[in-house]
């Protein structure tokens, strides 16, 4: 059982380490400063969320490991986030639509976890739930004002909805490990990609936006198992350069 | 975004707005500092972002600085001069009971 639920905790944190650096790459290069300071903060958020459930993991395996052994000796392959999370800030409206989708997706998922019996962290699930209510709604705003702002930010949506649309699979189906977390009572999580895709087809429609329908291109769910797009090693290349570099550095 | 040819020597920039915190129930609104913003909406989310990220406050106001009327500095001799040297218009007589925090 403790196997199980540790892949699907994992599952959590990566795709939120993944996240906090892609906010992090942004700061600096935001439209405007004060987009600047509200993604950093955004971006903290995602990194302590990664952090407690790191902390947590590496309790369970022994005094040899800690968070840092979870975000910087690891490979590629033995990360499990979501693909979307790991997709390149192209330009503001891809940074702003993966937002939306993944703050959407957290929004759900973390009050049926709170609900569920997973033995763990169950403070930390009210907390997020509170914080992704925050970012949900700062994310969803600015699909609005980009979906129906211009032309021109209509158009640069529409694009970034046709690189990020295929990862949909990840979010809305429940793969063996999350049905056995389901029956086993683990995690609530029966009917959250239906209810994400709910609410993801209406926000984005009532935003002037209209998702590719359902014979455009989809990629399988991989980033779960371990299996990434090109992106995710530019992010570890540089997340984990020190660690690669001077091997056990400590500041 | 609207085009202010005042800052930022020409590039089209969002307008300016001044927040007002308050710190805690009780006390007045302060002027803490400016943002820009599209519009109040954006305003208010950037003020929370910007200023009550420590939790500075517990409310928050937003005011578009071209709706606030202010003095001239050019003037000001003139205008704040008469209240100079008028120290019977200070009540330095009384001692304050020491509840009184914020006065």
């Amino acid at each position: 059982m403790s196997a199980l639920a540790d892949e699907f905790l994992l599952r959590i944190a990566d795709t939120n380490l993944v996240t906090a650096q892609r906010l992090g790459e942004i700061i600096g290069h935001a439209p405007e400063i004060e987009q600047d300071i509200s993604l950093a903060n955004l971006g903290l958020d995602h990194l302590e969320r990664a952090r407690t459930v790191y902390q947590h993991l590496a309790q369970l395996k022994g005094a040899a490991y800690s968070e840092d052994y979870f975000a910087y000796q690891r490979q590629a392959s033995e990360f499990r986030n979501l693909s979307l999370a790991e997709q390149p800030n192209s330009d503001y409206a891809h940074l702003i639509l993966r937002q939306y989708l993944l703050d959407a997706w957290h929004l759900m998922l973390f009050p049926r976890l709170s609900d569920s019996s997973l033995p763990v962290l169950a403070q930390h699930w009210r907390a997020w739930h509170q914080e992704a209510r925050y970012h949900h709604r700062y994310s969803a705003a600015w699909t609005q004002r980009l979906g129906d702002g211009t032309e021109e930010s209509n158009t640069r949506m529409h694009a970034a909805l046709a690189v990020l649309w295929p990862f949909r699979l990840e979010l809305i189906e429940a793969d063996e490990l999350e049905l056995r977390m389901e029956s086993m009572g683990l995690a609530r999580i029966d009917g959250l990609g239906q209810e994400w895709l709910q609410e993801a087809c209406a926000h984005l429609s009532t935003c002037g936006l209209e998702p590719p329908d359902d014979t455009c291109e989809t990629m399988a769910p991989i980033g779960k198992r371990g299996e990434h797009t090109r992106f995710l090693d530019g992010i570890l290349d540089e997340l984990q350069y020190m660690q690669r570099t001077y091997p056990n550095l400590s500041w | 975004m609207r085009f202010n040819p005042d800052i930022r020597n020409e590039v089209p920039c969002w307008p300016i707005f001044e927040v007002f915190i308050r710190p805690k129930a009780g006390l007045e609104h302060r002027h803490v500092g400016s943002l820009h913003a599209a519009d109040a909406e954006m305003a208010m989310e950037h003020a929370r972002d910007l200023y009550t990220r420590r939790l500075e406050g517990v409310s928050i106001w937003v005011v578009p600085s071209k709706s606030i009327i202010a003095s001239d500095p050019s003037d000001a001799d003139p205008f704040f001069e008469p209240a100079k040297n008028k120290a019977y218009r200070h009540p330095t007589f009384y001692p304050l009971p020491d509840e009184i925090k914020n006065l």
